[in-house]
């Protein structure tokens, strides 16, 4: 679905990986819009993790939650009771519930991600005494609900993806020390630049998107910006977009934005290392799994000024630049396109930080540490 | 709580990479690209601008270019003149005239510079509007270059038998519009049938002495200009020479926006496409859907015994 599950899948895997007894509580939808049941009810295992998913539930499709959720968006306050309905509402599993109420015994540690689903609200309710919330916040309507906060402070520690998210969380929760960074390790696979040149109809140099496409990541800013940059240098380099989600591509620009649509894990690899700059346009980043993949490929990014976390990535490591309006696109890209030394060592000290900070002896440490449990 | 982490960098001084940035982005603006606040103001309408709002960009491009070569000079010359009554005219128009004779040694260096920028931007939108229009004829010759090949595609009398199929669907139009670059022998054979063939392209520049088009406000060319609900009959090919399948929907989508309530259209597919880079998307049963997406009802497929295939439909 996006990245606080991936997030979570591959913790677990690393965990057991690690000798840990891990269970992944799962429902079963694929889909974030609809929330339909998708994958089969019951316990399969899966990379050494047992994923046991229940039924879901969601009301959004409810004209109460169309209301809550225009309120919210214009921040307008709301009732405990509609603010309860939202997190309760947008997806929830009876079935979960009752059987943390049930079987919670069975765990030392219950971890719920992200903020936002009944799941995690209602879930972490059941047991706050063993429960840990990995919020993947990000400056939103949503994440100022005083429930949030509620929810945040009620269980026994928090733990966040990046300095950025948890500077967000001191200020949402009014303390200085609401958790530690722990982040997520990578894995990354070996891209190979000529088999996505193969499968994509893109040639010479490209900028390339990878995640989901939708307003609230900032894709039609970056349709239009690109277009704006070819207009102004013709022929310099195609716009790739690659995950899920509709996108809409002028006519006049279907020679210049490349609709790669959801490739595979191996495919978006390529894509990494083909590419001649990543850009990461989105505002609501708690980590950004797929800039820190494109740095392991050793491709210099391109991030939005106005989110923290990934400009404090950038600022951190060097691995390129932050553009605030379409001026600094327009320069930040020509200066990566224009000059390949520069661009290979953006790539190269981005790759340095990532396996720095993000690799995964460091961040089980840091998880362990945040759990209070003994590294083995 | 465990330690925060600090990346200490290596190779790439973050702060130097920033003030690069910042230097270039502030040349750029500098050298004449607009800030946020003009482009604000750019945006805003030009009080006769309501007059062509409708055009397309490169209609409204020719609009502002002879309205900039028209209108470029500035001039304080302007003509004194009083409303008031006869007692009092001589000596208010003397007045004016002082004044006016002072303004113009006041104004002069603002008048003589506005009027060479004037005379530049002219120039330049003028240059702009002869590019658009290269461009166009070269894409029209493209496309005409586009219909003889498809023409040379076509099997023995297919041109003939499939203009039958059409011309007995539009029966009651004594015109059809032509988007795209349908084959020479087929667009021949319909003007043989007795109808009035109209060529547009779905392309987007001008084009200023071509085929033979429909004028309104500015020549007509593109399907983009075309007035919504104004034609009874339309035709668009040839689906094998738009490589992307998402064209035949917009086309489609177009199409229903064109035709006037009731109005046909009609989409003929030779027996060349078949073995075209896109066989698939150019069979009857895509084509029908894309028509069925964009709205048409009544559709069919008629099949000439030379070949190939007519989709017909019509507008509700």
């Amino acid at each position: 679905m996006g990245g606080a599950e991936d997030l979570a899948r591959r913790t677990a895997e690393e965990l057991a990986a690690r000798g840990c007894r891990v269970s992944a509580l799962a429902t079963r939808a694929l889909d974030h819009h609809t929330w339909k049941n998708h994958y089969p009810a019951g316990v399969t295992r899966l990379n050494g993790v047992e994923v046991e998913r229940f039924d879901a539930e969601t009301r959004l499709g409810e004209a109460a939650m169309g209301r809550i959720g225009q309120s919210i968006m214009r921040g307008e306050a709301l009732s405990a009771e509609d603010q309860r309905t939202w997190l309760s509402g947008v997806v929830s599993s009876a079935g979960l519930l009752e059987h943390i109420s049930a079987s919670g015994s069975r765990y030392t540690h219950l971890i719920f991600l992200p903020y936002l689903f009944g799941t995690t609200f209602l879930g972490s309710a059941v047991k706050p005494e063993i429960s840990y919330i990995i919020p993947c916040l990000h400056d939103e309507p949503f994440a100022h609900l005083p429930l949030v906060s509620g929810m945040l402070r009620e269980v026994r520690g928090l733990i966040f993806n990046s300095e950025g998210e948890r500077r967000l969380a001191s200020r949402l929760l009014g303390i200085d020390d609401p958790g530690p960074v722990v982040g997520m390790g990578f894995r990354p696979l070996t891209g190979d630049p000529a088999a996505f040149r193969d499968r994509t109809p893109s040639r010479g140099d490209f900028l390339l998107y990878a995640g989901r496409r939708e307003e609230g990541k900032n894709t039609p800013l970056l349709i239009d910006y690109f277009r704006r940059f070819a207009s102004e240098r013709p022929g310099r380099a195609t716009l790739v977009l690659m995950g899920v989600g509709e996108v809409f591509v002028p006519p006049d620009a279907s020679q210049l934005v490349i609709d790669a649509g959801r490739v595979s894990e191996q495919h978006k690899w390529d894509g990494y290392a083909a590419a001649s700059a990543f850009c990461q346009p989105s505002v609501n980043e708690s980590l950004s799994i797929v800039l820190l993949e494109s740095w392991l490929a050793g491709t210099p990014a391109l991030v939005n000024r106005a989110c923290e976390v990934t400009s404090e990535h950038v600022a951190a490591s060097g691995g390129g630049l932050a553009f605030g309006d379409y001026d600094e696109f327009a320069e930040a890209l020509g200066m990566i396109l224009d000059d390949e030394g520069l661009a290979r060592e953006m790539g190269s000290a981005g790759r340095a930080y990532v396996e720095t900070e993000y690799n995964w002896d460091s961040v089980i440490a840091r998880l362990f540490d945040a759990l209070g449990v003994r590294n083995p | 709580m465990g330690p925060d982490f600090k990346v200490e960098g290596s190779g790439i001084d973050a702060g130097a990479l920033e003030k690069e940035l910042s230097r270039r982005v502030e040349a750029r603006r500098v050298s004449g690209a607009f800030s946020s606040d003009v482009e604000a103001m750019l945006a805003e309408r030009l009080p006769d601008e309501e007059q062509f709002g409708g055009m397309s960009p490169i209609a409204e491009l020719d609009y502002a270019a002879t309205r900039a070569r028209s209108s470029w000079e500035v001039t304080s010359a302007y003509v004194v003149e009083t409303e008031k009554s006869s007692f009092l005219r001589p000596v208010i128009i003397f007045v004016k005239r002082l004044a006016r004779f002072w303004a113009r040694i006041a104004v002069g260096p603002i008048q003589r510079e506005q009027t060479a920028f004037n005379r530049h931007a002219a120039a330049a939108l003028e240059a702009v509007r002869r590019q658009a229009i290269a461009s166009r004829i070269e894409a029209l010759a493209g496309e005409q270059d586009l219909c003889d090949l498809a023409g040379a595609m076509l099997g023995e009398g297919e041109a003939a038998a499939t203009a039958a199929a059409i011309a007995e669907f539009f029966a009651q139009s004594k015109s059809v519009t032509v988007v795209g670059p349908s084959p020479t022998p087929l667009l021949k054979a319909l003007a043989g049938r007795g109808l009035e063939v109209v060529r547009v392209s779905s392309g987007s520049a001008w084009d200023e002495d071509g085929a033979p088009v429909e004028s309104r406000t500015a020549p007509l060319s593109f399907l983009g200009q075309v007035e919504e609900e104004s034609q009874p009959a339309l035709l668009f090919g040839e689906l094998a020479f738009w490589l992307r399948p998402e064209a035949l929907v917009a086309l489609a989508r177009r199409s229903y926006l064109a035709l006037a309530p009731r109005g046909r259209l009609a989409v003929p597919v030779h027996g060349f496409a078949a073995a075209g880079p896109a066989p698939a998307w150019c069979s009857a049963p895509v084509v029908k859907k894309a028509l069925s997406m964009a709205g048409f009802i009544d559709i069919a497929v008629a099949r000439p015994e030379a070949g190939g295939y007519v989709a017909t439909a019509r507008k509700p």
